[in-house]
């Protein structure tokens, strides 16, 4: 039986009526027969005509009939489309199921390239688009920078800010809607033993209502609790410090929380995964004037302790550029200080997502880049499965033709190849958002170890995104087949039955071949950079060798009036304390050596005025700087930073010995470029301090990235530096203000971890919580961009690779199956097997060459933009060029042996008789 | 003749799917059979049928097809559809059910005054 819906569509179709002509019709006839009825019952034709016309009803009587047609036109019209994708998708789904093979390779194609598509859309989203979590409209959000430049030249920018900086903003800048800052940090947490560092979110009271969150239980500190002298320490927990340390107890209001050695009372719990304006946990958030208690005493006026994070949301309607000129003109009217450079910086503005200096953090830029190459093996992905589908609508053209020379339109044949292949993408679809689940915690975990793992990798938005592209590549893989298939010539198909087959649409197919190898190429190529990038990354020089090398950040007890005390006997006979310590710790076993350091690589570094033999005014080094270390004579040995010229400090080098200099090569070159180093005079800090004589150079070490410019760094001994007044700043600081211990072991065990934990207890008794940390452990996160891009370009290139080995068989598998008669004629004829190989593996290296050619080229020319995602690598890597064209190479032929030694075992017997 | 009764609109559709479930039938036929079998006590205009018609049309309770007339004209016949047949025993049974409800309540004999 035909459906109703079927036959409406034919009758409609036919008459070609419009509703109100239909419904004319039938009023018509209506009143004709209503009329008659009338007039049998004995009125005349007038009266059975009123009759009629007033028992039809009121003056808008045919126009609530029609309208009431045209609403059941709408419906049924609806329905029918309804029926016909059904009928569509059941043909469909039958078709597929008895195409199984073709089916299942399209389907994992899809899902491999939707997969990678959708996790990385997901990392994007998360990184850049959607911004932190609970964070209300993160786009109008702001880093404020500082920009500094010498007149000497050189620039440096920062968003390490002063406290005095935000208050003047925030009383005086007219751009924003509101200002707030912020800190990262990890402190302690807990009591002696059970202390554990954790991160810890200090911020100023207005943090909260600027990001627009609220909190789960309790409230968030105001005002009066961040304010410097509160009575008491207040703190809001983390949700997820919440609930593994109290369970997530309801009564936890009021409780007190030991953070770095001080009670802070809890008065309420964030909410489930926020994480500030970053992306890494937080385990207590605390005010800003507890933070800062023990800092110099005018922490709240100096715009010389710059350790701290601006951010300002936007006003309506305003302008960043305006803005950021505005917040300029406050900041100078407001710098209390004499320094020309600072007090003529710049303000910038730029979103949340860019990092310490003012750029896009690295984590974004490699996200990026993996969506572009996502979206690169989603293409070549297509490419195959349009080629794919070409191959089965070949096969196919025969059951094509007979459908189409019974009558079926050409465009309800697209449709039935259109909805075919959508329901595999659809299906591809599905199995990929598990690929993307997968993926994705495996992204999350390697680019954000620290961040919130509750959060989904499949959020709704990754689902709506991989619907939609699941609809898009199902639609657009099926229409250049679809094309193909419907411009078919039945007769000549018709009389000529399966064989004649070869070369149809073969020349399409070639071309998608050539695309999917150019695409490969492409891929490898930047996988092979990022892989020497991320080699260059592990073994580039730091100038201190953090492998095996631990940082003991030892507590400098309760001196939080530090300055001052340190400049009497009592600082003396402090550091002598310290150096008991360094010489026990160094006798443990496991220990090789040990050194003490004030100020050292990834912990902090400090500038102080500087002048030098030859300079008023030193230059400006885009690293900043000069930076002053204060070390023990086993520090260069200890940290295996090399000496360059010179000696270093030995065990005479004390407090009170003549005061002397190491610097390091960049300062070297800058200050006393024609001259011998050695001997030239640094003097430190603002007044007339004595000459430290510089008796050493050694090679640059990082301070803190793996990626920063070249400054001027020097270092005095340990001691040397406690009579040095005048004006300093600080920056990033991991430690405390005393010494810290570096140690190089063979291998941290808890033991040993131990023993050196139960020595400074020894010592000094009241310590508190002994933070130990492998230098190699504070480096790994900046490893991980360069370790993911590494692996994910060299996962997805392999992907993009096997994808185009398998296109490339397809291709090459059917043109000796379409093939067969000529080349069982050339059998026929003697042709040797061996021919018949180098005649197949010939066009399947031809491919690859063209492909190749393409792909190599275009890369040459764009992989200039990779440049700055590589380290220390060049972009037109001959070794990576060489590596990629020699492993497609390969492939190819791997991938055209198999049909080429079939193409050996034609029987030209077989296929003379079936020719004849 | 007894006075007009008014109806709702969902009275309507019910007896338009009854009128139908005899056979086939087009605009008029449904409009006398209603008149007939009522004695016409209905008061309804001849449009509301054919709004109902075609609001069951679209809700597929009937189904319409031109067919030709006992007076050899053009005519639109409607039919039941097994969705139709089983709405009309659904509803048919619903009304009864408040009807009966309805008349228990109004026939029911004066509340007298309680004791305790």
């Amino acid at each position: 039986m035909i459906r109703r819906g079927v036959q409406r569509l034919l009758r409609l179709r036919v008459r070609g009526q419009s509703t109100e002509a239909e419904v004319n019709d039938e009023l018509r006839a209506h009143f004709e027969a209503r009329i008659q009825h009338f007039m049998r019952l004995g009125l005349t034709e007038a009266e059975a005509r009123a009759e009629a016309q007033l028992r039809f009803g009121g003056e808008d009587a045919v126009a609530a009939v029609k309208q009431a047609a045209v609403e059941r036109e709408e419906r049924l019209a609806w329905l029918e489309r309804a029926h016909a994708l059904w009928v569509d998708v059941r043909y469909g789904t039958r078709s597929l199921v008895r195409d199984r093979g073709f089916s299942l390779v399209v389907i994992v194609t899809f899902a491999l390239g939707i997969g990678a598509n959708a996790a990385m859309f997901g990392l994007l989203d998360r990184l850049l688009l959607s911004g932190p979590a609970y964070v209300q409209a993160p786009a109008e959000l702001m880093r404020v920078y500082r920009r500094t430049s010498r007149p000497s030249g050189g620039e440096a920018t920062t968003s390490l800010s002063s406290y005095a900086e935000y208050v003047a903003l925030r009383e005086g800048a007219r751009g924003f809607a509101g200002v707030a800052i912020y800190d990262v940090g990890e402190r302690p947490i807990g009591r002696g033993a059970e202390a554990e560092l954790l991160r810890i979110g200090p911020a100023s009271a207005d943090f909260f209502p600027l990001l627009g969150v609220q909190p789960f239980l309790g409230r968030w500190f105001d005002a009066a609790d961040d304010r410097p002298g509160a009575p008491r320490y207040v703190t809001v927990l983390g949700y997820e410090f919440w609930q593994s340390r109290y369970g997530g107890a309801r009564d936890v209001m009021g409780r007190t929380v030991v953070i770095s050695e001080r009670p802070y009372t809890v008065i309420g719990v964030a909410p489930k995964g926020f994480t500030g304006v970053g992306h890494q946990q937080v385990a207590v958030w605390i005010p800003m004037s507890a933070h800062n208690h023990g800092m110099s005493d005018d922490w709240a006026h100096s715009m010389d302790g710059q350790w701290l994070q601006i951010i300002a949301r936007m006003a309506p309607q305003s302008d960043v550029a305006a803005a950021a000129e505005d917040a300029t003109r406050v900041f100078r009217a407001s710098y209390p200080g004499k320094d020309p450079v600072e007090g003529s910086a710049q303000l910038l503005l730029a979103p949340l997502h860019y990092n310490g200096s003012g750029e896009e953090s690295l984590e974004v830029v490699v996200a990026r880049w993996l969506f572009i190459i996502a979206v690169l093996v989603l293409l070549i992905g297509c490419a195959n499965v349009a080629n794919l589908q070409l191959a089965r609508s070949a096969r196919q053209r025969r059951e094509i033709s007979v459908r189409l020379a019974l009558g079926i339109s050409r465009s309800r044949l697209v449709r039935l190849l259109v909805t075919q292949s959508v329901l595999l993408a659809l299906a591809g679809g599905a199995l990929a958002l598990v690929l993307a689940h997968w993926l994705g915690n495996f992204i999350a975990s390697v680019l954000l170890p620290e961040s919130n793992s509750s959060s989904a990798a499949v959020s709704p938005r990754v689902l709506l995104w991989t619907a939609v592209v699941a609809f898009s590549i199902g639609i657009g893989t099926a229409l250049l087949p679809a094309f193909q298939a419907t411009r078919t010539d039945l007769n000549t198909t018709l009389r000529a039955g399966a064989r004649a087959l070869g070369g149809i649409g073969m020349r399409t197919r070639h071309a998608l071949t050539v695309v999917q190898a150019a695409l490969s190429v492409m891929l490898l190529i930047g996988a092979g950079l990022f892989v020497r990038s991320f080699w260059n990354v592990r073994t580039m020089d730091l100038g201190f060798d953090a492998n095996a090398l631990v940082a003991v950040a030892v507590p400098w007890v309760e001196l939080e009036e530090l300055p001052d005390s340190l400049r009497t006997p009592e600082g003396l006979r402090r550091y002598a304390a310290f150096e008991e310590l360094r010489t026990r710790v160094s006798a443990l076993n496991g220990v090789q050596s040990a050194s003490l350091a004030r100020w050292s690589p990834l912990y902090s570094t400090i500038r102080h005025q500087l002048r030098a033999t030859g300079w008023d005014s030193l230059p400006q080094l885009p690293g900043g700087g000069p930076y002053l270390s204060a070390v023990s004579a086993q520090h260069f040995a200890t940290l295996g930073t090399r000496v360059l010229r010179g000696r270093v400090f030995g065990s005479a080098d004390i407090a009170t010995s003549e005061p002397v200099a190491i610097i390091n090569q960049t300062m070297a070159r800058t200050l006393w470029p024609a001259r011998d180093p050695l001997g030239q005079c640094l003097y430190i800090g603002g007044g007339r301090g004595p000459c430290f004589r510089v008796v050493g150079v050694v090679e640059d070490t990082h301070r803190f990235e793996l990626r920063e410019a070249a400054a001027m760094q020097y270092y005095v001994p340990l001691g040397q530096e406690l009579p040095v007044r005048g004006r300093w700043r600080l920056y990033k600081d991991r430690g405390t203000e005393g010494p810290t211990l570096l140690l190089r072991v063979n291998d941290l065990s808890s033991d040993l971890a131990a023993s050196i934990r139960r020595a400074v207890g020894e010592i000094m008794p009241n310590g508190g919580y002994i933070d130990i940390i492998p230098l190699q452990q504070a480096l790994e996160p900046q490893m991980q961009p360069w370790r993911l891009g590494a692996s994910l370009f060299a996962l997805f290139g392999l992907l993009a690779l096997l994808i185009a080995a398998v296109g490339l068989y397809s291709v090459i598998a059917y043109m000796v199956a379409s093939r067969r008669n000529e080349l069982g004629m050339r059998r026929a004829l003697g042709a040797h097997s061996r021919d018949l190989l180098k005649l197949v593996v010939g066009r399947g290296s031809a491919l690859a060459l063209a492909g190749i050619a393409v792909g190599g080229g275009l890369a040459w020319l764009l992989v200039g933009l990779l440049q700055p995602l590589l380290f220390e690598a060049t972009p037109r890597d001959p070794l990576v060029f060489g590596a990629t064209i020699g492993t497609l190479l390969l492939v190819a032929l791997l991938a055209s042996i198999g049909p080429g030694l079939r193409a050996t075992r034609i029987d030209p017997a077989t296929v003379l008789r079936t020719e004849s | 003749m007894p006075d007009a009764l008014p109806f709702m609109k969902g009275t309507l559709d019910l007896l338009v799917l009854k009128a139908l479930s005899w056979s086939p039938m087009h605009g008029v036929e449904i409009i006398t059979w209603l008149e007939e079998s009522s004695a016409g006590a209905l008061e309804f205009d001849d449009s509301a049928v054919y709004q109902a018609l075609y609001r069951m049309e679209k809700r597929e309770l009937v189904t319409a097809d031109w067919g030709v007339s006992d007076h050899n004209r053009r005519a639109r016949y409607y039919r039941l559809t097994a969705r139709g047949r089983a709405a009309l025993q659904k509803e048919t049974e619903k009304l009864l059910q408040s009807t009966r409800l309805v008349e228990t309540i109004l026939t029911a004999a004066p509340a007298g005054r309680r004791s305790r």
